[in-house]
């Protein structure tokens, strides 16, 4: 008996041992992961003295708020701002609607060709993006759009993905439904817009916040298709900042986390259904 | 009643197979992704083929056949890439699966605040490369990073990190001089692999925790009263499990290393302006030197040549996998669904 228990709380032990070593795998992950933001974001705040001083500080002694209005004005952060706004909205915008116009027909409507077409779709999930770099630089300049924002946008305006994504989540709409509006006498537009988009719209914000984060954080094709400080996206902006600020360590770090703000908050904002998304599809940026 | 049963099931099928006759009008929906993706997806295919093949600097020249392709395959330079990139893909994708496995398996433990810990690890994914990589390049700067205060805090010899030449092995032995094969990657290629690691190590744990949630319970259940237990369940049942998903991450995640810019770029770009991938361009990988070739030299047919050849052996790469995962990738009939490639 006494044996039995021995062994009983031996187990006990065992259990809450392993319960330990989960969470001090899990916290030490979480850790490792975060402290690159919390660097950030404390050094941004720092004098440029205290940034640099030895040994280095954990919280700022105090707390330059001015760095941010400083690294705002340091290089046209506005503008920055404003471009990669409507480069990415304007991306968002482009591959919502494209994709959902798209996965509707091949979800939906029947037509000659229609297998074939999916499958050329889904073939160009094939080629490569370094590929396609040069010649779309190449076209782009050849239809005049080098340095605007048709040149910036309608490239990315278009993803295989999204349709493919789209699809399987419109084929999850209730066949009834679909049955009982063409019984109706419900016209195709009718039904896509009454039912289908307002169904499918969690799968529309998936496919629009990811086509808004992939253009909000593109450095390549900003970087190739841009070339006035008029044009140029928080990306390379934040990049030739860098170059210009090489030592105001704290100025840099504060435009970091500005130019991290936007994505992070939609991030939060829409984290479970964005993880998975991803999770779902594993895309890769 | 059988009959009568089976031209239920037919109408039925037959209903679920109509969708809306109107030819005409389903084209209207696909025109405006198929004119996007036909112009900037499948033309420049031929396109860069065509590009390829010429002499083209700042603007188009002649036909050169395939003197483009042998100018890069006759480069050292080239070779030289290939070489970081191997370094580079090596020491980031096993090590992102199994990291990226290690916190989906703790985070499949009953555990609380699991939405927690995969909110933050998988924040790095959804945040800017550019960002991210100054902050790394500030935690390894070599005068005032946090590493090297670190390492002076614990009386230890300060390491240039993001600015050192030598390899790691060289490191090891102490030597000075910088060996070219026999010291293996850069330092500096090292910090850089390790900060691709820690960004993608989150994904790699989100896509496995899906996995491990699509095994149903029953199976572990059983495999339990089987008496498997810990490393035996692990090793037996779970992996195996789960092996189409490390298939499709691993085949994703070297077409990505393969592919990638943006982390590598910022990382090592000089403070000064001027061309990434130093030092001594030993951080330089393939996507930096076709870059390089296009942007900063202008030749853009060579560049392009050397993106095709980028392709083919990308692709040479995937069909390897296939074929050796054709071997071990078992498949529990749509217990992974959405995951397989």
């Amino acid at each position: 008996m006494r044996k039995h228990l021995g062994r009983l709380r031996a187990r006990g032990r065992g259990l809450l041992l392993g319960r330990l070593g989960t969470y001090a795998g899990l916290l030490a992950g979480a850790v490792v992961t975060s402290f690159p933001f919390y660097w950030m974001i404390t050094s941004g705040l720092k004098s440029n003295l205290e940034a640099v001083r030895f040994p280095p500080t954990l919280l700022p002694h105090a707390w330059e708020w001015s760095n941010y209005a400083a690294a705002w004005s340091a290089a046209p952060f506005a503008r920055y701002f404003l471009n990669s706004a409507v480069f990415s909205l304007g991306v968002a915008l482009c591959v919502t609607v494209t994709s959902a116009l798209a996965a509707y027909a091949f979800a939906y409507l029947a037509f000659p060709g229609r297998d074939l077409l999916f499958t050329l779709f889904v073939a160009t999930l094939l080629v490569p993006p370094e590929i396609t770099l040069i010649p779309d630089f190449v076209l782009i300049r050849a239809l005049g759009w080098y340095d605007t924002f048709a040149g910036l946008v309608l490239p990315l305006g278009a993803s295989a993905l999204s349709v493919f994504l789209l699809r399987q989540i419109f084929l999850g709409i209730p066949r009834e439904l679909h049955e009982a509006a063409r019984i109706d006498g419900c016209p195709p537009w009718l039904f896509f817009w009454r039912f289908v988009l307002p169904l499918g719209a969690p799968g529309l914000a998936v496919v629009g916040l990811l086509a808004f984060l992939r253009a909000w954080n593109d450095l390549l094709w900003p970087l190739i298709a841009t070339s006035s400080d008029r044009m140029r996206t928080v990306q390379v902006g934040l990049l030739t900042f860098s170059q210009d600020v090489s030592t105001e360590y704290n100025l840099l770090m504060a435009a970091a986390t500005m130019v991290v703000l936007p994505t992070v908050a939609a991030f939060l904002i829409a984290q479970r259904q964005l993880i998975e998304g991803i999770a779902a599809t594993g895309v890769r940026g | 009643m059988a009959t009568g049963q089976a031209t239920l099931r037919q109408a039925g099928a037959a209903r679920a197979r109509r969708r809306f006759p109107r030819p005409l009008g389903a084209y209207a929906y696909l025109l405006p992704a198929s004119l996007l993706l036909a112009a900037f997806q499948v033309y420049p295919l031929f396109y860069g083929a065509y590009v390829s093949l010429h002499r083209w600097g700042l603007v188009p020249g002649e036909f050169v056949g395939l003197a483009n392709y042998r100018a890069v395959l006759a480069d050292p330079d080239f070779w030289h890439s290939l070489l970081v990139t191997l370094f580079y893909v090596l020491g980031t994708v096993p090590v992102e699966m199994i990291l990226g496995f290690a916190l989906a398996w703790l985070l499949f433990q009953p555990i609380r605040g699991r939405a927690l810990f995969r909110l933050l690890y998988f924040l790095p994914y959804v945040t800017s490369m550019v960002a991210l990589g100054l902050v790394w390049s500030w935690i390894f700067n070599a005068n005032f990073g946090l590493l090297n205060a670190l390492l002076r805090l614990l009386h230890l010899a300060p390491l240039n990190w993001l600015l050192e030449p030598r390899g790691i092995l060289t490191l090891l032995r102490g030597g000075t001089h910088l060996e070219p094969w026999t010291g293996g990657p850069s330092l500096a290629l090292l910090c850089v692999a390790a900060v691709t690691v820690w960004y993608y190590a989150g994904l790699h744990a989100v896509v496995y925790l899906a996995g491990l949630s699509a095994v149903p319970r029953e199976v572990l259940e059983a495999a339990r009263i089987d008496g498997a237990a810990g490393w035996r369940l692990l090793r037996r049942v779970i992996l195996p499990l789960l092996s189409p998903t490390t298939y499709f991450l691993a085949v994703v995640a070297t077409v990505g290393a393969f592919q990638s810019f943006a982390l590598v770029y910022t990382l090592t770009a000089p403070s000064g302006g001027g061309a990434a991938g130093g030092p001594l361009e030993t951080t330089k990988v393939v996507t930096l030197y076709i870059f390089n070739a296009f942007y900063s030299e202008f030749r853009v047919g060579y560049a392009q040549a050397a993106a095709f050849l980028l392709f083919v052996l990308l692709l040479g790469l995937t069909l390897l996998q296939m074929r050796f995962a054709a071997r071990r990738v078992t498949y529990l009939g749509g217990l992974q669904g959405g995951n397989e490639p």
